[in-house]
């Protein structure tokens, strides 16, 4: 582990995040970085409570309708 | 602030008794020709002069458009032409609300010059009613980012404690709200941003059911969290103000096609026939829970069993599940709005605004579709099972009192202790009504959850609250000290 590592906990991490914001098109201002990590960060680390079972209830397959645009519906 | 016409508006003495006018009494009073709309205007103008500088809850103050506006009301009550309740009535809009002709900045350099040509929707239904639009008010960074000091205008402060924040994003409207310039302040709630100010300002905010008022024209944060509500100064204020501003609109994707009830039916009734879900362990059980919070909600549940409701401890899912769903959410959506602009365009933002949004860059499209997913049941669950054997909710707003701006860093970082956003994410009408002074003097708040579209018996049990707690005689010493 390198020194900069040792340093900060979360380095490992936060190089994981700068690689996904460059990989979006990012290029985020190096003065405005340390708070977009930490935004980051405290983002990813709530991902994993999205994860577990569920039903075909909870699809979310009501995005859009097509009722409007069903033969014979008013237009 | 621009006040340049103030000099020109009449009736510029501050008046008191004025400002306290609820809107049902200041309507009565102008429909009987003891007040008229011109007089009010020229006392809430005279609060604006009063206080604004040092609250800066104000962009830009509409003198003009406030006298016009008043003139009509008084022109048309004289014509026995009646246009609602909220006629010959100040009011104001937090800035992220587009007005035809005057600036809409949603407090960003990005938009410092905007002018948009139309209404949004909840402006047009509000100038259509009679109101008398006083200005535009501040807000946290196209409602995300804040409370900044490195924007082209400063943050709204407290009125009851200006070293601290209002606590969420309808920032001018809580302080507008609170500190007596207006009646009634639009704000939008995406994770909190009308309850949270309200509950640390201590005034009342209805975040309405998803769908109950157009977001048309209103600068969008997350397009399925935001929602467009009022903070007002008592629960019958914001009743009479839904009545003008509800309503389906087809042009809004989000609007729902269900009738607009009358929603100060129940004000004024006891609580007989009711029975109310107290989630006392899902914000008790969290270590940053004041005291003072615990107590405020114990005895908000008292007073609604003496009024007549049957009151019983329910569980609520755990709240970081709402949380991670919720952020997810705002940050995917907020992300995809603003993307080019933060690619293009990095300075324009202030700090916060740009870290809050860009940091929704590292979600996957797996992390989205879960939050939907667990959106599903999280609404089941709410409203499927614990919203259909209790009538209503009640649980905090936030856990804390209004924050130190000096509590906040240079940089953005995950705003913890409003307790807000569950009902984003489930869509429910949830309304913050004050409960008490904390030990330091700063409101505190909870907040009444209904079934959806059911605001008329939200605004029931929030009246009850109103009555039983008294804050509606307390006011922030600046104003008593003045």
């Amino acid at each position: 582990m390198s020194t900069e590592n040792s340093a900060n906990p979360y380095a490992d991490f936060d190089a994981e995040s700068a690689a996904l914001l460059a990989a979006a098109g990012l290029q985020v201002p190096a003065d405005l970085r340390p708070g977009v990590l930490s935004e980051a960060r405290a983002l990813r680390q709530t991902v994993s409570l999205l994860r577990g079972t569920r039903t075909a209830a909870a699809e979310p397959a009501n995005i859009f309708s097509l009722i409007p645009y069903a033969a014979g519906a008013a237009t | 602030m621009t006040i340049s016409a103030l000099a020109t508006a009449p009736a510029l003495v501050e008046a008191p008794a004025l400002t306290d006018l609820s809107i049902a009494d200041a309507g009565r009073m102008l429909r009987a020709g003891t007040l008229t709309s011109v007089e009010l205007t020229g006392a809430a103008l005279a609060r604006v002069a009063a206080f604004d500088g040092e609250l800066s809850a104000f962009l830009e103050v509409t003198t003009q458009r406030a006298l016009a506006d008043a003139a009509q009301a008084d022109a048309d009550f004289a014509a026995g032409v009646d246009k609602g309740p909220l006629q010959g009535i100040p009011y104001a809009l937090k800035d992220i609300y587009d007005t035809a002709g005057i600036r809409s900045t949603c407090h960003s350099r990005l938009f410092r010059d905007r002018i948009p040509e139309a209404d949004s929707v909840a402006a047009e239904k509000l100038a259509a009613g009679g109101g008398v639009l006083l200005g535009k008010a501040g807000t946290f960074e196209f409602a995300i980012g804040g409370p900044s000091f490195d924007l082209f205008f400063p943050p709204a402060k407290n009125p009851w404690d200006v070293q601290r924040s209002t606590s969420g994003s309808s920032s001018g409207s809580a302080a507008a709200v609170a500190s007596g310039m207006v009646r009634m302040a639009m704000g939008s709630d995406t994770g909190g941003s009308i309850r949270g100010p309200a509950a640390h300002c201590g005034t009342v905010g209805l975040k309405p059911t998803y769908g109950r008022v157009s977001r048309r024209g209103v600068f969008p944060l997350s397009y399925t969290l935001d929602h467009c509500g009022p903070l007002t100064v008592s629960v019958e204020d914001a009743a009479l103000t839904m009545q003008v501003i509800a309503g389906f609109d087809p042009q809004d994707p989000a609007s729902a096609d269900v009738g607009v009830p009358d929603f100060s039916a129940g004000l004024g009734r006891d609580l007989a026939g009711l029975k109310v879900g107290y989630a006392r362990a899902f914000f008790a059980a969290n270590p940053l829970t004041s005291p003072d919070v615990l107590a405020g909600l114990d005895d908000a549940a008292e007073a609604i069993a003496r009024a007549g409701a049957v009151v019983i401890e329910v569980d609520l899912p755990a709240y970081d599940l709402f949380e991670a769903c919720g952020r997810v959410i705002l940050n995917a959506e907020a992300y995809a709005i603003h993307e080019q602009d933060l690619k293009m365009r990095p300075f324009a933002y202030g700090r916060y605004a740009y870290q809050r949004i860009a940091a929704g860059a590292v979600l996957s499209a797996a992390d989205l579709v879960q939050a939907f997913r667990l959106r599903a049941e999280l609404s089941r669950l709410v409203n499927g099972k614990l919203l259909s054997e209790c009538h209503a909710l009640i649980t905090a707003s936030g856990l804390t009192e209004a924050t130190p701006f000096e509590a906040f860093g240079r940089d953005a970082k995950r705003w913890t202790g409003m307790y807000t956003i569950p009902f984003n994410v489930t869509g429910n009408p949830a309304l913050s009504v004050p409960t008490r002074l904390s030990s330091n003097g700063l409101p505190l708040g909870l907040q009444v959850v209904g079934r959806a579209f059911d605001e008329p018996t939200v605004f029931r049990i929030g009246a009850a609250i109103e009555r039983a707690s008294g804050f509606l005689s307390l006011r922030p010493p600046m104003l008593a000290a003045a």
